[in-house]
């Protein structure tokens, strides 16, 4: 596998994608890359942009995102692009899609119609992994996710990102070939002879007592212990319900809510998207089932940290149990981090890259964005399971080797 | 039988009170237990107040530390635009230096500048961030329109907020609405210099509350742009000055240059003149003086003695007239170049035992004591001896004629680092301070007694002064009325 990289922090998108692309192309020295991933903040997004990369690479698939910010080996950046071209051996295979427009009625069929292509139009053996790019929630209970998972069986790992704006001034935008689209779901499934690891954590403890979601509908909590949801938070934080989304502080991202999830150590997040100051009602990034157990959540910069240390470690553990040989085998890493760690780390997210960086072999390429939430499995070395929207989690996936 | 019905009788009797018993020690063993439950459930609530309590306090850390960062990032970005505009003396270039991102750093979004014009009468647009170019236009008659409002602002000198007290909410609507921000600051720009204006700042999201020390922020960002509007306008008025004061000094160069070349012409036709006027003169003069001594050596038979007596003062007479066009001849000469100093070593205690040999018959006569004292590093300089003799011989003749009978005339060398100095003094009448500065002049002389009994040329003085500098030297005199005078001057020493 030929891995290229290039990184730009110009304004300017033409210019800033060319210079990506000078650094990308020393990577893939022989023929034309077989795939395009490309990050960049939300002000850079344009489709002259992507038509350059095509001009100047050939028609390679492109895919990826604008996010927050971007991740590259050579830091976080709230402004910029990062590009990676990817060349693969012989023996392994991508698959790329897109769903143009996501409506839970809809989500289901088009799922379907996803996998189906993919099978129908891939031959690769075995499907290593599928990743999911969207600018709305993953949910692990939607269409599209049930809908891959009925085709391509429960253990096939789903790794995505999201990005919902909410009350966001910046758009986003998901780059798919030469197209900018919103409201979609971009796909892309490897399949081959290629190994892959996977980790995700988030650092956050639970703390105070356990309460239930006494009624809630996908991802809205009405009331927790039969009052309003938001009493919860002001009853532990003591700040009116207005301050929750409207304060100094990003308090969501500070004391998300947690759920334990049978069979896992760490809880399931979910941050606060809306509050309803009338009703007294939260919006999640995440569905919250009625009945679930739910506990306010903290975590420090050194939680944090760990948590990263442990994904990164995870990862590693589930690439050197791959089948695959992996002898002067080249590798990559995609990093996904959330928005919450950002607010909670601040400067600091050079550390967090630093640890990451630190157990990866030297040099290894590494891209990734900050976005609102991911789709990963949670655990295991064994089976990867199923895979879960969380809203505050860093996930690393590696790639070959 | 009544035994058997006794036995079972006793065994339902003694089965139910164990029973009995039994449900006693259950009940007292539940109402263990739900006493055990109480005490859980009170620590299971002391601990969900004490998480409260630990998350509160938490939250209160995260604020703080919040907006210490926010303080912090905001002195930064103040420091950052500080420094930026502070390295320009230019003006618009002060604007271009405050970029998007300080303004970002500050907490704000957006940021405009206007300056009032006084001549247009007018608000003018020197900054916009944040803004659209579709939304400029409306802005900039937005506030003409309400230019006597903001004109009041900068009498004041107070910034104003949304925040602010004595302000009118419908005002402070309107400039919401027509500046789209939910949150604004404007501060008044008091350069001392030239036009003042204001700074306003904002933020486009309706909900952001007001951040504590942001109006001092900006009144410190206003205050410093401010001075740098200030500065640079000193500048521009310090260089226009500059600019005028070259452009006149050069033009008075450029008109001394050309009087300078005009008095080089002129000073060299005066010298051309002298020179070929002495020469025409020192022929007929020659022959003159050698008619005299022929007739008076009695060749041509004797003459009467009053034609004699005549004949020796039109001989002496012509000798006078001789030595004066030589004299303007070599200061001509000198002047233009064309005599050539033949430096070498020259013997200084030599050339001034030659000098007082020369002059000791007037020394006698007047009883002047003459002596002189070479110090032992300045002994020798590099120089034209017969020139130099002549410059002695100058100067001491002059420090004869003014030193009254029993004077006294020294002579002087030492070392300087400018070169030999020889310095002779005399104990003589001196002379006023004006004449000091005329002395070396051709034909100056001062007006004096003495000058007015003796016949002089007034150009001895001047001849000592080409031959000085001729050698590269200089000459100078120091002189106190009735105390005498010194006349020195430099020579270059010979190795």
């Amino acid at each position: 596998m030929d891995i290229g990289v290039g990184l730009s922090l110009e304004k300017n998108p033409i210019i800033a994608v060319k210079e990506a692309l000078r650094s990308a192309q020393h990577g893939v020295p022989k023929g034309k890359p077989d795939l395009a991933i490309l990050f960049s903040s939300p002000e850079l997004s344009s489709s002259t942009m992507l038509k350059t990369i095509h001009e100047i690479i050939g028609a390679a698939p492109i895919i990826g995102s604008t996010g927050i910010a971007i991740i590259s080996n050579q830091g976080v950046f709230n402004q910029g692009l990062v590009l990676m071209l990817l060349k693969l051996p012989e023996n392994a295979g991508i698959h790329t899609s897109i769903i143009n427009t996501l409506n839970a009625a809809a989500d289901f069929e088009s799922g379907k119609e996803m996998a189906e292509r993919f099978i129908q139009n891939f031959h690769y053996a075995p499907r290593t992994f599928g990743l999911l790019l969207s600018d709305n929630v993953i949910e692990e209970s939607s269409g599209l996710v049930r809908a891959l998972r009925e085709k391509f069986g429960t253990s096939f790992p789903l790794i995505g990102a999201y990005n919902s704006e909410a009350d966001r001034s910046q758009r986003n935008y998901l780059y798919y070939n030469n197209e900018l689209s919103r409201n979609s779901c971009a796909a892309m499934f490897l399949g081959g002879r290629v190994n892959f690891g996977f980790g995700t954590k988030h650092g956050w403890e639970p703390l105070g007592k356990q309460h239930t979601i006494t009624s809630s509908r996908d991802n809205v909590i009405k009331t927790i212990d039969g009052k309003p949801a938001v009493k919860l938070y002001e009853d532990y934080l003591g700040c009116p319900a207005r301050e929750l989304k409207h304060g100094p502080i990003n308090i969501p991202a500070l004391y998300p809510l947690g759920m334990p999830i049978p069979g896992e150590k760490e809880y399931l997040l979910r941050n606060i998207n809306f509050v309803d100051e009338d009703s007294g009602s939260l919006h999640f990034h995440g569905s919250v089932p009625e009945g679930g157990s739910v506990r306010l959540m903290i975590a420090t910069k050194e939680t944090c940290l760990n948590a990263a240390k442990q994904a990164i470690k995870q990862s590693k553990l589930i690439l050197s149990s791959g089948l695959i040989p992996r002898e002067n085998a080249k590798r990559f890493a995609l990093v996904f981090n959330s928005l919450a760690r950002y607010t909670i780390l601040k400067k600091e997210v050079a550390k967090e890259l630093d640890i990451i960086k630190a157990e990866l072999e030297p040099g290894t390429p590494i891209i990734g964005l900050y976005s609102y939430g991911g789709l990963i499995p949670l655990k295991s070395t064994s089976c990867p399971g199923q895979a879960y929207c969380n809203n505050q989690n860093l996930s690393i996936l590696i790639v070959g080797g | 039988m009544h035994s058997s019905v006794y036995i079972i009788w006793l065994i339902i009797i003694l089965t139910t009170v164990i029973l009995i018993i039994l449900l006693i020690s259950q009940v007292y063993k539940v109402k263990g237990l739900k006493g055990e439950l109480e005490k859980t459930k009170k620590s299971i609530d002391e601990m969900d107040e004490q998480a409260k309590l630990i998350l509160r306090t938490d939250l209160e850390l995260n604020k703080t530390h919040e907006e210490l960062d926010r303080k912090m990032t905001s002195i930064n970005a103040l420091q950052n635009i500080s420094r930026a505009i502070s390295t320009t003396l230019e003006e618009t270039q002060i604007f271009k230096s405050i970029r998007e991102y300080h303004i970002k750093d500050m907490g704000f979004e957006k940021a405009l500048v206007f300056l009032w014009d006084q001549e247009e009468k007018k608000f003018s647009l020197n900054l916009s961030l944040g803004y659209p170019q579709e939304k400029i236009d409306p802005i900039i008659n937005f506030v003409n329109a309400n230019k006597d409002y903001y004109l009041l602002l900068i009498k004041r000198e107070m910034p104003i907020t949304l925040y602010s007290k004595n302000e009118d909410r419908t005002v402070k609507d309107k400039i919401m609405k027509a500046l789209d921000v939910g949150n604004f600051i404007i501060s008044p720009i008091l350069p001392k210099e030239g036009s003042k204006g204001l700074m306003f700042v904002g933020t486009g999201r309706l909900d952001t509350a007001k951040e504590e020390g942001d109006d001092e922020s900006i009144a410190i960002l206003a205050n410093q742009l401010g001075q740098s509007l200030e500065n640079a306008r000193l500048f521009e008025k310090t260089w226009a000055a500059q600019q005028e004061l070259e452009k006149r000094v050069e033009e008075r160069t450029r008109e001394l240059s050309r009087v300078l070349e005009e008095v080089n012409t002129i000073s060299k036709r005066k010298t051309d003149f002298v020179s070929s006027v002495s020469h025409e003169l020192r022929t007929p003069l020659t022959s003159i003086k050698g008619y005299a001594s022929l007739l008076l050596s009695g060749k041509f038979g004797a003459l009467p003695e009053d034609v004699k007596l005549r004949l020796a003062k039109l001989n002496n007479h012509t000798d006078e007239l001789v030595q004066f066009i030589n004299d303007l001849l070599d200061i001509s000469r000198i002047e233009s170049g064309k005599v050539a100093m033949q430096q070498g070593r020259c013997d200084i205690k030599k050339m001034v035992d030659e000098v007082s040999d020369l002059l000791s018959i007037l020394l006698k006569e007047k009883r002047i004591e003459f002596s002189y004292s070479i110090a032992e590093d300045a002994k020798y300089v590099l120089a034209d001896a017969a020139q130099i003799k002549r410059v002695f011989i100058n100067i001491i003749n002059n420090a004869l004629k003014f030193t009254t009978e029993q004077g006294k005339i020294t002579l002087k060398s030492c070392s300087t680092p400018e070169g030999i100095q020889i310095d002779i003094a005399d104990n003589g009448c001196g002379m006023p301070e004006e004449a000091q500065n005329k002395i070396f002049e051709e034909f100056y002389r001062v007006d004096n007694l003495i000058n007015q009994q003796l016949r002089g040329t007034g150009l001895g003085l001047t001849l000592v002064k080409n031959i000085i500098e001729a050698h590269k030297g200089r000459i100078w005199v120091k002189s106190y009325p009735g105390q005498g005078s010194t006349f020195s001057f430099l020579l270059p020493p010979a190795a």
